[in-house]
């Protein structure tokens, strides 16, 4: 008992030691209705962490509260050592944690370049963004032949690609990708998946909010379940994928 | 139970109010307070509208004007009787707000404002075209009315003032009346939720319509009486000082509420009074206080009172808990 | 009756530059911040009176008076929101607020005016004096000089809009919010230089107002009036379209004018803006609605 204590102490510690964000008991209110209540989540570099839980129980809320888009209210929030959790949206970007928000939020009237060129907004970015449009357009050839295309006028798969690479473009070093595969058909999901795993080699960390079992065993590192606005199991994917509650609830195994 | 407490509130306003003339023995408060008294009824009946029912329009300033014009016209060509005049104001009023509100009220949120911002426009263009009728730039002026065969000017400031008093009152009864009726719940119940209130029935460009119109008819009046007051009528009914004074007495009172408009109305009419000294600089200053009052008291003072008051009869209430995370 | 349309049409491509100059800041301010700003009217007026100022006390410059209007109304546009806007915005009832507020801004600046230089009718001495007679139709070189200023600064707004970063940032906050602040652009920002960019763009309509007709304090009255017309006829918030509005608007404004009399012009343009909001709000080449 007194053992698994220190290891306890002492795995935080080493976690601590190496993750890029750090999360700490968290909580966020919309009004009067407790969204996060009490989250605590970490990241290191080059890890794909991914967030499982039910709909509305807070997993958009907390990569909102990274990105700077809902404040928090107690807890903190830590980038590399430093507390981010009072800065503005547009700062947060600037250190590279870049947000790619559930249903994309293009900008429907400009063309695929021009929203791939805001993507490097921010002036670190704007520099290299020659060569970031380049991996880009590797990592999703089919945008290729759409770059003067209207976003209004895509398909979902496309419009899907075309938010990711918009994150891309801003030499992201922490990526957060909400349900990036919503909506896709499985053989679109699957060339996403395909490219969330390249975007991944390059370095990147990779949070991944996802419904989707499948992907999510084929991407993560670690997992953290969240439920009622709250972390009720994290560990590595085969602990969590493996436990009893997890198995009955979202794996549909009895 | 609440209707005895409105008669209580009524009567106090009117005793309050009433006695003011034998306290007060300068006429130059009792004119501000009539003022106040009138654009507060304007005020909050535009409140019916915007407030109860969601409707920002900015159309009642021309009813305002319309009341001011009709009645003037009519006595001036036709020696109309003020007492029946004031009444025909309030008939035009309505007669215009038909004729904007039929076609208007199919449109809704800035187009509204839009279609009602042109029409007032339109009527400031005919009025200052058929000079003949109206006068033009110099407008009109009233003679005198004498009561009877003697001396006494009927428009005298005690008779004006008690006149004014009446037609306040009128109004509170008129506006609680409405809200408490069928249609000022159907009204709010629009406001609140449209998808609700038609599947319940309500005919939400009926019910809007007729608040349009009932809304319009004490504007009238108060423009017909105004007028007569003054004994002159300009363009300048036309001015932007009014609409500002009348939604700013409505924003800086409270939105919605029964009495806000009136306070607001009141604070703003002897603030304006107040700055008479500054000549020129009046409206600069005026603009400038307009804009930190909304900036700084957003949400306007009756809904501060009320806070005040629900702070002092509960205490832990869910909304002071939050507040303590803060 | 030909050379009367002719001339009836030039008259409304010179109306119509000024109405473009004029809606099209409120239009950008419109689509990006989605509030109206009642105090454009002022700017016009300021503009018109800056100019003036400059001609008359600074020896008759007229490119360094025009240079002096920009720079002043794109300052005071900054002023006017950080004073006036910013406070009230995101609240509730932001939107009268800002309406009561904006149109109490423009009454301050009115009766500044009016404190500062008078009420009385004032006029710009002429830039340029002379006419170029083509048959029967003739121009004067100062409409010539509208026609050809106006389109400068049109296209030059247009090519902000779609070519320069901050330009495209403007697009961006106008067209997702969110997804701006997700890129790092920091949207108080854009709505500060928005606001000014529309001030600047009254200033300059104002001279070129100016110009043509009488100085007076109200004077930006009008032109507001007709510029939220074209705004909504050219769908709100596309600046695209309110420029082809405003042309559409000043042809019909000279023609009215010219051949039913000065006086009805007005009322005409307000009556069919009543039709244009009743039959098709969404306008001309709105999509949206």
């Amino acid at each position: 008992m007194k053992l698994t204590l220190v290891k306890n102490i002492l795995d935080t510690r080493i976690n601590r030691g190496a993750a890029m964000l750090e999360v700490s008991d968290i909580h966020v209110y919309y009004g009067l209705f407790e969204a996060v209540k009490g989250i605590s989540v970490n990241i290191r570099e080059k890890e794909l962490v991914a967030i499982m839980g039910p709909n509305g129980h807070g997993k958009s809320t907390l990569i909102r509260a990274i990105s700077g888009l809902v404040k928090i209210r107690g807890g903190k929030i830590e980038y590399n050592g430093k507390k981010i959790d009072k800065l503005k949206p547009p700062d947060i970007v600037k250190m590279g944690i870049i947000q790619v928000p559930e249903g994309g939020h293009l900008f429907p009237e400009m063309t695929v370049e021009e929203n791939l060129l805001l993507g490097a907004y921010v002036p670190g970015a704007w520099k290299k963004r020659k060569e970031n449009m380049q991996i880009v357009l590797d990592l999703f050839p089919i945008l290729k032949d759409k770059m003067d295309q209207i976003c209004l006028t895509l398909s979902g798969g496309e419009r899907r690609a075309v938010a990711v690479g918009r994150g891309l473009m801003s030499s992201a070093k922490l990526l957060m990708l909400d349900e990036p595969s919503l909506g896709l058909s499985p053989l679109l999901a699957k060339e996403l998946i395909k490219g969330i795993k390249k975007i991944k080699d390059t370095g990147i960390s990779i949070i991944l909010v996802e419904e989707n079992i499948r992907y999510i065993r084929e991407l993560a590192d670690r997992i953290y379940l969240i439920e009622q606005g709250k972390v009720t199991l994290e560990g590595k994917k085969d602990q969590v994928l493996g436990n009893k509650h997890v198995k009955k609830a979202y794996l549909g195994i009895i | 139970m609440k209707s005895n407490k409105f008669l209580l509130e009524i009567l106090a306003i009117v005793l309050v109010l009433s006695v003011i003339p034998a306290l007060v023995r300068q006429q130059y408060i009792l004119h501000v307070i009539m003022l106040a008294m009138i654009f507060g009824i304007v005020a909050s009946n535009w409140n019916l509208a915007i407030g109860y029912g969601g409707m920002f329009h900015l159309a009642q300033v021309p009813f305002f004007a319309a009341g001011g014009y009709s009645t003037a016209i009519l006595s001036v060509h036709m020696g109309l009787s003020p007492l029946i005049g004031i009444l025909v104001g309030g008939v035009a009023a309505v007669i215009l707000s038909l004729i904007i509100g039929i076609p208007a009220l199919r449109v809704r949120g800035i187009y509204l404002v839009f279609l009602t911002f042109a029409f007032h426009f339109i009527m400031l263009s005919l009025v200052l075209y058929f000079v003949d009728i109206t006068g033009g730039d110099m407008g009109l002026i009233l003679e005198p009315i004498r009561i009877g065969a003697t001396n006494i000017d009927m428009f005298n400031p005690v008779v004006t003032y008690y006149t004014a008093l009446s037609l306040f009152v009128l109004s509170l009864v008129f506006i609680k009346t409405i809200i408490d009726s069928k249609i000022g719940l159907a009204l709010v119940s629009l406001r609140d939720s449209e998808v609700y209130a038609v599947s319940r029935g309500i005919n939400p460009y009926k019910i809007k319509l007729v608040t349009f119109v009932l809304s319009s008819f004490l504007a009238g009046v108060c423009g017909a009486f105004y007028v007569h007051y003054l004994r002159v009528v300009t363009p300048a009914l036309f001015d932007w000082s009014f609409l500002i004074t009348f939604l700013a007495s409505i924003v800086i009172g409270g939105v919605g509420t029964l009495y806000g408009p009136l306070l607001g109305a009141f604070i703003l009419t002897f603030l304006m009074e107040s700055l008479r000294f500054l000549e020129m600089f009046r409206n600069i200053v005026f603009g400038l206080l307009m804009i930190l009052i909304l900036i700084f008291m957003p949400k306007g003072l009756i809904m501060l009172a009320n806070r005040a008051q629900s702070i002092f009869s509960s205490r832990q209430n869910s909304a002071g808990i939050v507040d303590e995370e803060n | 009756m030909f050379s009367d349309i002719a001339s009836a049409i030039i008259i409304g491509l010179v109306l119509g530059s000024m109405y473009a100059l004029a809606a099209v800041g409120l239009t950008l301010v419109w689509g990006v911040l989605k509030i109206l700003n009642f105090a454009h009217g002022g700017f016009i007026t300021l503009g018109a009176y800056f100019v003036w100022v400059g001609i008359t006390f600074l020896g008759g410059n007229y490119v360094i008076s025009f240079l002096l209007v920009m720079g002043l109304t794109f300052l005071l546009g900054f002023v006017l929101n950080a004073g006036v806007i910013r406070p009230l915005q995101g609240r509730p009832e932001s939107e009268t607020n800002i309406f009561i507020a904006t149109l109490a801004t423009s009454i301050i600046i009115e009766n500044l005016i009016i404190v500062g230089f008078g009420g009385r009718y004032k006029s710009i001495p002429e830039m340029a004096s002379g006419s170029l007679t083509l048959g029967s139709i003739s121009i004067n070189f100062q409409q010539m000089i509208i026609m050809a200023v106006a389109p400068v600064f049109l296209v030059g707004l247009m090519y902000y809009l779609k070519k320069m970063k901050s330009g495209m940032a403007v697009r961006a906050v106008a067209q997702d919010a969110d997804g701006a602040a997700i890129v790092g652009i920091d949207s108080e920002r854009v709505y500060s230089y928005t606001i000014a960019i529309g001030a600047l763009m009254a200033g300059v309509a104002g001279v070129l107002l100016g110009v043509i007709f009488y100085l007076s304090p109200g004077m930006g009255g009008d032109p507001l009036v007709r510029a939220l017309f074209i705004m909504v006829l050219g769908g709100m918030g596309s600046v695209k379209g309110t420029i082809y509005g405003a042309y559409i608007i000043g042809i019909i404004d000279a023609l009215a004018r010219y051949f039913i009399g000065m006086f009805w012009a007005s009322p005409i343009l307000f009556v069919m803006f009543i039709l244009l909001l009743l039959l098709r709000p969404q306008g001309l080449f709105g999509v949206k609605v």
